[in-house]
């Protein structure tokens, strides 16, 4: 099959274009996921963190160490006043 | 013509396999990437404890802003690292920093229940030796119709918190996040008496790690 001049360009274009789509659906998918991820209140099950399991078995060979029970997220030490005043019950 | 068409459909999969790809990547951060950005978190909004006014209280922040001042660049730049062996070792180091900065962060949370400020919740034991744990108790749900309902929570680790007018409260977070008040039996409990949390020992024990105090 021959290639003419005027459809290599076209071939070139639509190239580029695609790489441009590409970029945007990366970016807005990229963001679309760090929103779901970043958001503190929506992937709510912080007080599961005591029955995670151990990471350090050195230090964290005793179930009632409580030093172990890290969670890198939802962590209510870590919400504001404002978050925390919406989870509380008086 | 369906030369075009056929490049057209080949390059559309490959533009969605790509961005499908890279949008997969940019959401799996890792345990370490987790930990830098919440000691970036607290550097960033570092004010937050202005509140906090006792000397001992001071001497925590002071401590705790240097520690982060030390430990953020220096994770940062670790974990550049694409070398397995380094990266391990800064993997180690950052999950050690993290731990000692939640310790700050607990302790000056302290600080601001002592002062009565509101809306303030930290782990009863501190985080430190045995675990307070106890039952959480819904009246809600308790009074559903429900007979197999009683309203009560697994046990869970107990939260020290405050209320509006900075009222110190014990609270057990339920699954939903929402902070209940113990169950009936548990607060009958002598070691979840108010006066006794957080435990003496444990913040002596708190303190003590973080240099706030000489022992």
């Amino acid at each position: 099959m021959k290639i003419s001049q005027r459809g290599f360009s076209m071939v070139i274009l639509v190239a580029v274009l695609g790489l441009v789509l590409a970029g945007l659906m990366a970016y807005i998918g990229s963001y679309y996921f760090n929103q779901q991820s970043l958001n503190p209140l929506t992937v709510n099950k912080p007080s599961q963190t005591a029955s995670l399991p151990v990471e350090d078995p050195e230090a964290c060979n005793d179930a009632y160490n409580a030093d172990c029970q890290i969670s890198t997220e939802n962590d209510l030490e870590d919400l504001t006043p404002a978050e925390i005043k919406k989870l509380l019950q008086e | 013509m369906k030369f075009y068409l056929l490049f057209l459909s080949l390059l559309f999969v490959f533009t969605l396999t790509i961005s499908h790809v890279f949008a997969q990547a940019t959401t799996k951060p890792t345990e370490s990437d987790l930990r830098l950005k919440r000691l970036l978190a607290y550097q960033k909004d570092f004010s937050q404890y202005s509140g906090i006014s006792s000397a001992e209280g001071k001497k925590a922040e002071g401590l705790f802003k240097d520690f982060l001042t030390e430990a953020v660049p220096r994770s940062q730049d670790c974990l550049k690292n694409i070398n397995n062996e380094e990266r391990k070792k800064c993997d180690k180091k950052l999950k050690d920093d993290y731990k000692s900065a939640k310790k700050f962060n607990r302790l000056l949370r302290y600080y601001e229940i002592e002062q009565g400020m509101p809306y303030v919740c930290i782990r009863a034991d501190l985080s430190q030796g045995k675990a307070l744990e106890a039952k959480g108790f819904n009246p809600a749900k308790a009074s559903s119709d429900n007979p197999k309902e009683t309203g009560l929570t697994a046990k869970k680790p107990v939260y020290l918190c405050t209320g509006a007018k900075g009222d110190k409260k014990l609270r057990i977070q339920d699954d939903s996040g929402t902070l209940l008040r113990l169950s009936p039996g548990d607060q009958a409990r002598t070691d979840l008496k108010l006066e006794n949390i957080p435990p003496a020992e444990n913040l002596l024990k708190l303190k003590t790690k973080l240099g706030v105090i000489q022992q």
